[in-house]
């Protein structure tokens, strides 16, 4: 049914407007599961209620993320503006470890591969700013990613004089850790996201 | 000792369904602002806050959204009342069931013989896992893998109960993060097809129930500040 006319009535016009039509609605037995999320608002800005959508894949693709509908309330439901956490060079590091394949005599294992995910996945996360994710990363150099002799996956993060190491073993006996160096300081740390995330931050801070 | 959740990304939309809509007020704008505006002027809402609807698709679609303080929204329609709230503080959090109650009881008082049909609660986090991976978590949930299916990055669950003394029907939801990588999702839906709720009681005894369902996972949820 489609009313023409705003039931609301004669104060309509007084108010402001701006917010889009309501999504159509899809087909009644189709039940969603729905991570939803939605941003804080202010009088001034319209909300923003993102449904389901891979963060990484959708950070720079706006246009494509798409509505559902089904038995989610309306308030779930995208309403204008797009805003989505943003993890800096993430996507990219991503993308290279999905192509060390083909850039690398010897490839890298499944767990080194499923490990570093994980692991920078994790420290790129925690290092946004707790409860205003949609702060730009900042200061993160984009590592450069290699495999060792056995298929373990090597980063190193450089900035200034100071360098971050990450190494993800190639199995489940094979070391993996963290290597930090400065002027001043260095060390080896567990390899974990919390302790990588600590030396990006140090790392950025130049 | 529970691992403890490391909240991120923290929501919590309510949506009140009514038993019949309220067709009384249909085409009462200022009857319903009047309302709306004394419910949560409290909570700082200003006219400046509330946005009417120019044109209704149906006549289900919200008519007005309120912006209430810097966490959430109500949006009010003719069969409905949906709230969502975000990233609020422990204070806020607290005052929810007093801001409910302001709007229903409202509600009551301004449509003869009013009734809610359902109360649907979504509470939702993002959030890591202090000194453990998502994937550890997740594999000790559920192990299941699906040989064909690729490298597996961790499976959720979806536990759906029903308590027949509290009228509740829920869904747990965990599972990795589709906002934040390699984030634990966790996810709980409380659906209650009564018409008078106390707001202090549910709140306070959702929250305990899921604290008693993560503890099954060996998680926690922080405790209030």
């Amino acid at each position: 049914m489609s009313v023409q006319n705003n039931p609301f009535g004669a104060i309509a016009p007084l108010l402001r407007f701006g917010y889009p039509a309501e999504p159509q609605l899809a087909s009644p037995g189709e039940q969603s599961y729905s991570q939803s999320y939605s941003q804080s608002i202010s009088p001034d800005t319209a909300t923003l209620f993102l449904a389901n959508q891979p963060l990484v894949e959708a950070r720079h693709e706006a246009a494509h993320i798409s509505f559902v509908g089904t038995a989610y309330p309306t308030a779930w439901l995208v309403l204008t503006d797009v805003s989505i956490p943003s993890l800096g060079n993430l996507t990219n590091i991503m993308s290279e470890l999905e192509n060390l394949d083909s850039e690398n005599e010897v490839p890298p294992t499944n767990f080194a591969y499923l490990k570093s995910r994980a692991v920078v996945g994790m420290a790129y996360g925690l290092m946004l700013s707790k409860q205003n994710l949609f702060t730009m990363l900042a200061g993160i150099p984009e590592p450069v990613i290699v495999t060792d002799d056995v298929g373990g996956i090597r980063m190193a993060w450089r900035k200034g004089n100071k360098t971050v190491r990450a190494n993800f073993g190639g199995d489940e006996h094979l070391q993996s850790y963290s290597y930090f160096e400065s002027p001043t300081e260095h060390g080896v740390v567990p390899l974990d996201g919390g302790s990588l995330s600590d030396r990006l931050k140090w790392l950025s801070k130049g | 000792m529970a691992r403890e959740l490391d909240v991120r990304w923290e929501t919590l939309n309510y949506t009140a369904r009514y038993a019949r809509p309220t067709f009384s007020l249909w085409g009462q704008g200022g009857k319903i602002v009047e309302g709306l505006y004394d419910a949560l002027s409290r909570y700082g809402v200003t006219l400046e806050n509330i946005t009417g609807t120019p044109t209704l698709q149906n006549a289900s679609a919200p008519l007005l959204t309120i912006a209430i303080g810097n966490s959430g929204t109500l949006k009010v329609a003719h069969d409905r009342l949906e709230f969502s709230f975000s990233n609020f503080t422990t204070d806020f959090f607290q005052s929810l069931p007093q801001l409910f109650s302001g709007c229903t009881q409202w509600l009551r008082g301004a449509v003869p013989k009013f009734q809610f049909a359902t109360h649907q609660f979504h509470y939702f986090i993002h959030s890591y896992v202090k000194e453990a991976t998502t994937e550890g978590v997740l594999k000790t949930i559920n192990p299941m893998t699906l040989k064909s299916g690729g490298l597996s990055l961790g499976h959720g669950a979806i536990f759906n109960h029903l308590l027949p003394d509290r009228k509740w029907i829920t869904q747990l939801i965990i599972d990795r993060s589709s906002f934040l990588p390699d984030a634990l999702f966790v996810a709980l839906n409380l659906t209650v097809s009564y018409d008078d709720i106390k707001y202090e009681t549910l709140i306070l005894e959702g929250r305990e129930y899921l604290d008693s369902l993560l503890e099954g996972f060996d998680l926690s949820l922080p405790q209030f500040s």
